[in-house]
């Protein structure tokens, strides 16, 4: 068995031209999106899903520590609401807060330059750790839906009353105590037949959790003998007493017609007495008590010991995904009052106030934030079932972080040209989304075939500068050409339609074969 | 090393920049030559939802085809010289057998790292360690050693503990690890590989300083 | 890369058609226009030709030849001859298979101006041998066009290291070393013998008058003594399984650098003028390729000379050494007292040794002291009358767990043998040998 000296994690795309590219792609897109229109926030908070999501896909998938996989959880929470975030700030921008229907035709600019924002916010934060994300995508998508089951059960809770009921009343008649003076004798055996059952059940949930709970292990060394000695003598009493009054439960139970004659023999405060303790819902209560409060220290020493253990058995991370679940559906129940008022006071309109009061009356503020924690899980949980469907028919490369990031930059660009931009900004724009994907493919390549070892940062830098000046050129040729264009004389409109799609095919098919 | 594009290549090429010769060629003239009006005429041509789908359909057709098949060009464009068997120009083998590393040869102290494995195994299922009665007796060695003394005495003063600042090495090499802090007794508890690991570093590393002083190699 | 996005240009092309295809379909010429900045691109990149490498290629290897377990650095510098910059040139250096790259990266990416060089260097721990370097793998990109060459390009200077027990100078022997092989003149007693008698100068030390002379004839006559090779040097070199591992994979293992330690002393020695013998445990007599003498436990002797027919046989046994310790160490032997028994310790495998010791030889044990077996070995060495000096390589540090305890256990083992009347050389293999000879005093 060779171990190689160097580590997987030698073979990264290297630093400097990664990180180069991750912050062009990011400040283009935000700096396309703040010229162009006032659609910086969507595009912001695109950016910030994105990286959320990247950070998700990285925490939950690729580490399989318990505390990563609750990190994730919540990150995954911040991605899926920022990705609906982005979507309602493109149509806010464009018309108020909240936004009522009817709404008449929105602008798609905004849209655009949210979901560029989002894919430059993925791809740029997932290169930077590893060469593609695409790999843990799937593995993320799973881990995250678990995480969502308490919530929902929560807003299910609130919702379901009626079933319960009969479970509450249920449970009080088992433990109400019917008046002794009405209790017949053979009714007395039983139910001390009962109580001695449910006392044999307990002592052996109280015996287990004698046996489970680490006394000895934490006992210190002069304590040590006394809780060895302890938790044998507990463990062989409780085992006895367990056996034996279950037998004799067993035994008044199946033989209760034929005791009623034994009560005349019995002295009348000893019956009494029986009647009494067969009754008392304390006595009961204490045991069921005893025995629940064993198996649940029994369960909370195992799950504190599995969260703690470093080889933490990936079957039982749905444990983490759950607790994660329940901590948001915890958080959500502390800040819904404090959420709704907010959202009570940034309403511009009056209308808007009145739906947003009505929302809340009929929902309820917990149901309503625990539900955008739902949503948003499950948006996220979308996302990353897409991008590893994207990776599965092969849409996305070896070098998937930074070609994400390049289109991200392109869409932004498109969304500028279609919000009317000068035209210096698009082709600024389509040049930074060239340089980017130019980028990112050299620190890949670079990191394959020399890592992250040898020499690399000068070869880096020129590659850097040497693509500014390229892509540099690329614009200022497309400037000539834009003035160009405008200086020639205006054709017919049918003539421009046929140069147009003559254009369009020659290019297309010259490209295309040209390759 | 070139080789020539097939005859249907060069035909659609031709084709091509014939048809953008064609637009540049509109642009500039003034009007309508009268052979190409009838084209005008065409449906797809004049109706403006018809045409954008058109282009949108050979746009769609023309990024599918470039991005699921290789460049031609590349073949061309890479150029290597002779590759024979046992000289791998592939960086793909670089990676999987790198020239950095060496046939892997026995080195010093692997057995006692497995026999460090196996005791953080045993400390989570509860057997024996067989680390500890090892790195016992080279204690008492070298106490032995460093004291003058007798391998009994040593034996002694390993269990009391004295010899060494660390009481987490102490405690561990006397085999009294339950006289430790709640706190350490807990953290054995809940994470007993990891603690076994560290215990046994801080040992090794006690036994060191203890021959060599703070000073060593 | 076949299928998936990768080509540089295919951005490019991708961009473009999105851009000319969203800019007729939406109607908006920005758009249109700007699919003149990937068309421009990819116009620089077609005309762009693949770069034809005009490099010249040069390893230095130093220092060469080197000894074993000697850092050696390696050096590969590029002078670019063309008249163009290599923007990005990535190299990776032929390294042997055998050997292991211990410092620096055998890669590299360089951008080297016409006219200048670019360098990459790493340092190699090497094992004795000699071993070929292949030429190293050359791939330019240039800064655009997608063209792209790889080769392997001939690199003119050293392409062979070789690695030799005698590399290097000759070690001064200091302290106890130098010592060896002589017996001290004022030490007296029985079985001194002297090489002559003349007559009695004034001046002459009392203590060299032949008083026996005196008494019976009345003459007063100084004797001088002979006072080197009076006696004869035995170096034991411990070539067993114990010893067949190294500091970290693709290092020398302590075998190795045992022999290597034994061969300098032996060197050391002869060219001081002194008788020099070898015996070497853990091989067996067949092992070796020259017929020789062994003692009654197969393992091989070479009888103390000064001739170049000792030499010969040295070397052949020592090169056995070596080449045992290539084989795997049998670990089903504890390194435990007891089972140095079995090894061949304790006082009665070793008889076989005693009796070929001459009665006067001093004795040099080279070892790495990696188990109990030299111990014993040197304690009955001391107790038959021989002075005895270890000279012990050092294969443990403190870097690793496993390393750190067998480091412990050597220390201790070392400072018994110290309490011993042995003397005791400790050489940390890091450093080079002769360093640690002759500072030791």
């Amino acid at each position: 068995m060779s171990e190689s000296l160097l580590p997987e994690a030698n073979w990264r795309p290297t630093t400097t031209a990664t990180t180069a590219a991750a912050s062009i792609a990011v400040v283009s897109t935000l700096a396309l999106a703040a010229i162009v229109g006032d659609a910086l926030v969507p595009a912001a908070l695109g950016v910030l899903s994105g990286a959320a999501l990247a950070a998700t896909v990285r925490t939950v998938a690729a580490a399989e520590r318990r505390v990563a996989t609750a990190v994730g959880g919540s990150l995954a929470v911040v991605a899926g609401a920022a990705f609906l975030g982005w979507l309602l700030a493109a149509v806010v921008v464009q018309t108020a807060w909240p936004p009522i229907p009817p709404i008449e035709v929105l602008a798609l600019a905004p849209f655009l330059f949210g979901l560029g924002g989002f894919v430059t916010g993925f791809g740029a934060f997932s290169s930077v750790r590893s060469r593609s994300p695409t790999a843990d995508a799937g593995r993320t998508a799973a881990r995250l839906l678990l995480v969502v089951v308490v919530p929902v059960c929560a807003i299910g809770g609130t919702r379901i009353d009626a079933p319960l009921t009969p479970v509450r009343n249920a449970a009080l008649e088992f433990l109400a105590a019917p008046t002794p003076t009405l209790v017949s004798a053979s009714a007395v055996f039983s139910r001390l037949g009962g109580l001695l059952i449910l006392f044999s059940a307990s002592a052996v949930a109280v015996r287990y959790g004698v046996a489970q709970l680490p006394f000895v292990e934490l006992a210190s060394e002069s304590a040590r003998p006394t809780a060895i000695a302890v938790r044998r003598w507990s463990r062989r009493f409780l085992g006895y007493a367990a056996a034996f009054s279950g037998l004799i439960g067993f035994m008044f139970i199946l033989t209760r017609g034929r005791l009623a004659g034994y009560e005349r023999e019995l002295p009348p405060e000893l019956m009494g007495t029986l009647a009494a303790a067969s009754a008392s819902p304390t006595l009961r209560g204490g045991l069921i008590a005893a025995g629940v409060a064993a198996i649940v220290a029994v369960l909370l020493i195992r799950t504190l010991r599995f969260v703690a253990s470093e080889r933490f058995p990936p079957r039982w991370l749905p444990v983490v995904s759950f607790t994660t679940g329940g901590v948001l559906t915890a958080g959500a129940a502390v800040a819904n009052e404090p959420a709704a008022s907010v959202a009570l006071s940034r309403a511009t309109t009056p209308t808007g106030e009145t739906v947003i009061r009505e929302l809340l009356t009929t929902f309820g503020s917990f149901s309503l934030l625990t539900g955008l924690i739902v949503a948003s899980i499950g948006v996220a949980s979308t996302l990353a079932i897409s991008i590893s469907l994207a990776a599965g028919v092969r849409a996305l490369g070896a070098a998937a972080g930074m070609q994400l990031a390049g289109t991200g930059v392109f869409i932004a660009a498109i969304a500028a040209g279609i919000a009317g931009g000068p035209v210096l900004v698009v082709l600024c724009g389509v040049a930074a989304s060239l340089l980017v994907w130019d980028l990112g493919e050299f620190a890949v390549t670079l990191g394959l075939e020399i890592g992250h070892r040898g020499p690399t940062r000068r070869g880096e830098l020129t590659h850097v500068v040497g693509g500014v000046v390229i892509v540099s050129l690329a614009v200022a040729v497309g400037v000539a050409v834009v003035l160009a264009t405008g200086r020639l004389p205006e054709p017919s409109s049918e003539a421009t339609t046929l140069a147009v799609i003559a254009a369009t095919l020659g290019t297309v098919t010259l490209l295309v074969v040209a390759r | 090393m070139s080789d020539y594009p097939s005859p249907l290549r060069a035909l659609i090429e031709l084709a091509a920049i014939g048809s953008l010769g064609f637009a540049v060629a509109l642009v500039f003239a003034p009007d309508l030559p009268v052979s190409i009006t009838p084209l005008t005429g065409l449906d797809v041509i004049r109706n403006d939802s018809l045409r954008a789908a058109m282009f949108a359909v050979i746009g769609a057709v023309g990024l599918a085809w470039v991005h699921w098949t290789t460049p031609s060009q590349s073949n061309r464009t890479n150029t290597r010289t002779a590759e024979t068997e046992d000289r791998p120009l592939d960086f793909e083998t670089l990676r999987s057998h790198p020239p950095e590393d060496a046939a892997s040869a026995p080195t010093v102290g692997k057995r006692f790292e497995a026999h460090i494995d196996a005791a953080a195994a045993a400390a989570r299922t509860g057997g024996a360690d067989p680390a500890r009665e090892q790195l016992q007796s080279i204690a008492i060695d070298a106490i032995a050693q460093t004291n003058s003394c007798s391998r009994d005495t040593a034996q002694s003063v390993l269990s009391k503990g004295e010899w060494t600042a660390d009481p987490v090495a102490a405690a561990y090499l006397a085999d009294r690890e339950a006289t430790l802090p709640f706190v350490r007794r807990l953290m054995a508890w809940l994470r007993p590989a990891r603690t076994r690991r560290r215990r046994i570093e801080r040992a090794i590393n006690a036994v060191v300083t203890h021959l060599e002083g703070t000073d060593r190699r | 890369m076949t299928g998936a996005v990768g080509g540089r240009t295919d951005a490019a092309v991708l961009a473009a058609i999105a851009l000319v295809v969203l800019g007729t379909v939406l109607g908006n010429a920005a758009l249109f226009v700007a699919a003149a900045v990937p068309i421009s691109i990819l116009l620089l990149s077609w005309l762009a030709s693949p770069p034809s490498p005009e490099i010249a290629v040069e390893r230095r290897i130093d220092p060469s030849p080197a000894a074993p377990g000697e850092r050696t650095s390696v050096t590969l510098t590029v002078h670019n001859e063309g008249e163009t910059t290599l923007s990005d040139a990535r190299f990776v250096d032929g390294v042997p298979t055998e050997l292991s790259v211990s410092a620096g990266s055998p890669r590299g990416c360089l951008s080297i101006r016409p006219g200048e060089s670019g360098s990459i260097s790493y340092e190699i721990v090497p094992r004795q041998g000699r071993y070929e370097f292949e030429d190293p793998i050359v791939r330019l990109r240039p800064i655009s066009g997608a063209a792209v060459t790889t080769t392997h390009s001939p690199a003119v200077g050293d392409a062979t290291l070789s690695c030799r027990r005698n590399a290097g100078a000759i070690p001064q022997l200091n302290g106890a070393l130098r010592r060896v092989g002589t017996q001290p003149t004022d030490s007296g007693g029985p079985g001194i013998q002297f090489h002559s008698t003349r007559e009695y100068r004034p001046g002459d030390e009392v203590r060299r008058i032949d008083w026996r002379r005196l008494a019976k004839t009345g003459e007063l006559t100084t004797v001088n003594f002979d006072e080197t090779s009076t006696a004869e040097t035995v170096v034991i070199a411990d070539g067993r399984s114990a010893g067949r591992r190294a500091r970290t994979t693709g290092h020398p293992t302590a075998t190795e650098l045992t022999a290597y330690a034994a061969d300098r002393a032996i060197t050391a020695l002869v060219s001081a003028g002194n008788a020099v013998g070898l015996c070497a445990l853990g091989i067996t007599n067949e092992a070796v390729d020259v017929p020789l003498a062994s003692d009654n436990q197969g393992r091989p002797w070479v009888p103390t000379g000064l001739d170049d027919a000792t030499r010969t046989q040295i070397d052949a046994v020592l090169d056995a050494v070596v080449e045992g310790a290539r084989a795997e160490p049998d670990d089903s032997r504890l390194a435990t007292p007891s089972d140095a028994v079995a090894d061949g310790g304790h006082g009665g495998a070793f008889f076989g040794l005693r009796t070929r010791l001459s009665n006067r030889a001093d004795v040099i044990v080279v070892t790495p002291a990696l188990d109990e077996a030299p111990v014993s070995l040197v304690e009955t060495v001391l107790a038959a009358g021989h002075r005895t000096v270890v000279i012990a390589p050092d294969v443990t540090d403190c870097e690793t767990p496993g390393r750190a305890v067998r480091h412990a256990e050597r220390v201790v083992r070392l400072r018994r043998l110290r309490a011993t009347d042995a003397t005791v050389i400790d050489w940390d293999t890091r450093q080079p040998l002769s360093a640690t000879l002759e500072a030791h005093r």
